[in-house]
């Protein structure tokens, strides 16, 4: 009964199924089943084949937006019942666009991915001063700063959250990871970050690895 | 104590007179400096409660030794270990601080008497982020003002603009003349809690090496000396005196930067790899354009982690008293773990020998150490038996404490901290048994020597001759690694790696291939064993090998024969299509074109290091070094980007210092 409902969800997020979410994740809560059962068990898997179908381009940014969406729409009521604790163990992770840019669909799909694989994210949006970066990496404890841009002209912008968390004596406690258009592996290390992702697959992958190495 | 040695005694005028102040003896030698040839060296040992007494000695007795007239003595270069030892030892005078614009995380250690944190504070480009609360500042300074020998003013990002740390030094000043320390002064390096830790040690010292430098002012011209006095820095360059009393941070860890130069000054080379072998211990480090490359990192102290420049060690547990073992290939290892060689080990004892034959066994247990402290009753009672039984087999520390049962686990956690050492083979008892070097008793040597070469199935000459050629190995394979490590940053590897690089310091690791390693700079071999373990390589590789004479003396040479350092690293940064240089003790300024900013960040960092080198007093012309580090990268479309990004501009004055 239980894994029904699981393969239910996990095919309601990879196709979209808006709509279905929430009643099927209310099922598997009244079912009994674990939260972090259904967001592993389920969502996480949903989120993953989602994620290869946009590797192999069997699926595009609109289908994977919508099936985040759909997980998201899941996880707002799974969320609230799981025990703290349990998925904040994994990592905490600050995530947002630098100041002076606004696109933040590749911020939202990595976002989805990293919820996904169960740690907790903390959005800041997008075009977020990046004073409030650090305050916000101050007040969460985060293990986890990750920023996007596609635009060259605020890149400066990671480098300057660089520079303020070393000022600060945070980087080390704290990893970066940085993605979108604009930047590349070389910036990243040229700016001193910890990690470069590709695309939103990678950057579970590297968050994962970031989080072993603390 | 003394040992005497003069080699030459002319005409000359230009000589200078190096004081080193090592762990045991501080030394005295007089160098010319036009020629670097030591002319006369003399050692006296070093009085902790007073380090100028053990100055004034070997000074005395080096000028008695080679006859010299005191106006000849145009310098006087002195390297200290008063400033890292009193950092150890937690000494120094009271501080107060004062943090604008920030707060000490939890687990921040700042070790300083009083602090107060007030608003103000930059951001990373410079731009004020809060007021300056100068209420709350006047309060905080009137608070402290009669508790401390010092003040220290560290401030958000003073580094991209020190306005908040000048504005209250101008504050401080008004109600007392104790010294105050700026963290921007010491630093350009990012890091408020280091900045903040190197500024308060620094504070702390400025009365201990006030006193110290008065009082070796007063001996030297008690002397009769009236040269001027140079103190040798961490970085491998010197400054004045003055500069010491106000920036005495930066005299830690000057001990191996001198024995470095020392090296480099004796071999007569500027660009070469210093191999410093030791006892325990063998330390490697480059040198580029007569200085030592520098750590990324800022040194640590006594657990303090400072933003003090220091030199890039390599530092490897491979010395004269290494144990020499086989692997369970039986090949033959040295170190890293010490162990006292088995003949000086006999010297100590004389049924040493005859009771290594009984057991066939050349493991001993000594005691180091004669401190009970902090150790359980049965570590105490091994530790009592070993002090007076001396080199004892572990079955004799069995029958001579019957009541301790697990022995071998008490003499290891007895060796662990130090108490306790073993004996065993080393490169020491196979350099007596070659002849090369005789300390101790050749006898037991052999005998040791001849338990592992039979393991091995060699002769005793045979296993001798290996392990030579094996010390050489090891010295070099460790050059490699370094060389390797700062390219690419591995460090470790595996048995196949190790292999390739023993075959590459001439070692014949396979049948079908020759390797032989080629380096672009001589290898300058310093320290008691350094012929025997380095020498060699010379042969075997691609590289010039120098093992200059005198090098019992090095740190010395090393903190007369440097010349005045100062740099600076200045730092543009884009913004807003424009390009921000951030130059030391001034607000950032603006430049539109790229050109400009370079030019001015350069203009700017000459200066500054200019002055600091000219205020030190110097003759000659002001040698200067520019270093343009641009940082360009390909976005993430895989064009290279239009504008540059981050530039570094480096300068260095270097000058010969002035004598008199």
């Amino acid at each position: 009964m239980s894994n029904e409902i699981l393969d239910k969800l996990a095919e309601v997020v990879v196709k979209g199924k808006i709509k279905e979410a929430k009643p099927l994740a209310e099922q598997a809560l009244n079912a009994g089943i674990l939260p972090q059962t259904i967001i592993f068990d389920g969502l996480s898997k949903g989120m993953a084949v989602v994620g290869e179908k946009y590797e192999k381009k069997e699926y595009f940014l609109p289908q994977v937006l919508l099936s985040a969406q759909t997980m998201y729409a899941a996880l707002d009521v799974v969320l609230p019942k799981l025990k703290v604790g349990a998925a904040s163990a994994s990592g905490k992770i600050v995530i947002g666009v630098v100041e002076g840019d606004v696109h933040d669909i590749g911020k939202n799909i990595v976002k989805a991915m990293l919820t996904g694989a169960g740690m907790t994210v903390f959005d800041m949006g997008r075009d977020v001063p990046l004073k409030k970066y650090i305050e916000k990496v101050q007040a969460e404890k985060a293990d986890i700063l990750a920023t996007s841009t596609l635009m060259t002209p605020t890149l400066a912008g990671m480098r300057e959250l660089e520079r303020m968390l070393k000022e600060a004596g945070l980087k080390g406690p704290v990893k970066t990871m940085i993605g979108g258009g604009a930047t590349s592996k070389e910036f990243a290390a040229q700016i001193g970050a910890d990690a470069w992702g590709y695309d939103a697959i990678e950057a579970v992958k590297i968050a994962e690895e970031l989080l072993k190495k603390k | 104590m003394s040992i005497a040695d003069v080699q030459v005694n002319s005409d000359m005028r230009r000589l200078g007179l190096g004081i080193d102040t090592g762990g045991t003896f501080t030394d005295g030698v007089v160098v010319d400096l036009i020629n670097h040839k030591v002319l006369a060296k003399a050692k006296s040992p070093t009085t902790y409660h007073d380090l100028s007494i053990g100055i004034r000695n070997a000074v005395a007795e080096v000028l008695r030794i080679g006859n010299f007239r005191h106006e000849d003595i145009g310098i006087v270069g002195i390297s200290t270990t008063i400033a890292t030892n009193s950092v150890l030892q937690g000494l120094g005078g009271r501080v107060g601080l004062i943090g604008i614009g920030w707060k000490p995380q939890d687990d921040w250690k700042l070790g300083c008497d009083i602090a107060r944190f007030v608003k103000g504070g930059h951001d990373s480009v410079g731009n004020q982020n809060e007021r300056l609360d100068e209420q709350a500042l006047e309060s905080a300074i009137s608070e402290m003002l009669h508790q401390v020998d010092a003040i220290v003013v560290s401030s958000i990002f003073s580094i991209c603009n020190p306005a908040h740390e000048i504005r209250a030094k101008e504050m401080i000043k008004k109600h007392t003349d104790i010294p105050v320390v700026l963290s921007h002064v010491l630093t350009g390096d990012l890091g408020i809690y280091e900045r903040t830790i190197t500024a308060l040690l620094n504070a702390k010292l400025i009365p201990i090496m006030k006193q110290f430098m008065s009082s070796v002012e007063k001996s030297l011209r008690d002397l009769g000396l009236a040269a001027r006095i140079m103190v040798f820095k961490g970085d491998g360059g010197l400054m004045s005196l003055e500069m010491a009393q106000e920036r005495p941070i930066e005299t830690i860890l000057s001990g191996p930067a001198a024995s470095l130069m020392g090296g480099k000054v004796l071999g007569h080379v500027e660009d070469c790899i210093v191999v410093d072998i030791g006892g325990t211990s063998t330390d490697i480090a480059f040198m580029e354009h007569g200085f030592p490359k520098l750590a990324q990192e800022g040194a640590v102290v006594g657990g303090w982690r400072t933003r003090v420049k220091a030199i890039d060690i390599w530092t490897c547990g491979l010395g004269g008293d290494s144990i020499i073992w086989l692997d369970e290939d039986g090949e033959i290892c040295i170190g890293p773990e010490r162990v006292v060689p088995l003949a000086i080990a006999a010297l100590s004892n004389s049924t040493f020998k005859e009771r290594m034959k009984k057991y066939s066994d050349t493991g001993f247990y000594v005691s180091a150490s004669i401190d009970f402290s902090g150790l359980t009753e049965n570590e105490q009672k091994v530790l009592r038996f070993l002090n007076e039984a001396g080199p004892s087999a572990l079955f004799e520390i069995m029958d001579g404490v019957p009541d301790v049962v697990l022995t071998r686990d008490v003499l290891n956690s007895l060796k662990l901290r130090g108490r306790v050492l073993q004996t065993g083979v080393t490169p020491t008892d196979i350099m007596h048994v070659a002849g090369l070097y005789r300390a101790g008793d050749v006898e037991a040597s052999e005998i040791g020597i001849n338990f592992i070469a039979e393991k091995s199935n060699l002769s005793k000459d045979q296993f001798v001759e290996k392990a030579l050629e094996r010390m050489a190995t090891r010295v070099g394979e460790e050059i490699l690694r370094k060389i390797i490590f700062d390219e690419i940053g591995m460090s470790g590897g595996s048995k196949a790696l190790t292999s390739v690089l023993q075959a590459c310091t001439g070692e014949k690791r396979f049948r079908n291939l020759d390797l032989k390693a080629a380096l672009d700079r001589p290898i300058v071999a310093i320290g008691a064993p350094a012929k025997v373990f380095a020498e060699p390589l010379a042969k075997r590789m691609d590289v010039k090998v120098i093992v200059p004479e005198h090098h019992d003396v090095g740190n010395a040479v090393g903190a007369v024969c440097s010349r005045v350092t100062e740099s600076i690293t200045v730092h543009i940064y884009p913004k807003d299509c424009k390009f921000l240089v951030f130059a030391p003790g001034t607000t950032p300024i603006d430049y539109t074109h790229v050109e400009e900013a370079v030019a001015a960040a350069k203009s700017y960092a000459g200066h500054f290091v200019r002055d600091r080198v000219e205020s030190a007093g110097v003759e000659g012309e002001i040698q200067m070094k520019f270093d343009v580090v641009e940082r360009r990268f390909c976005d993430g479309y895989g064009k290279e980007m239009k504008f540059i990004n981050w530039i570094d501009v480096k300068a260095t004055a270097m000058g010969i210092p002035k004598l008199k």
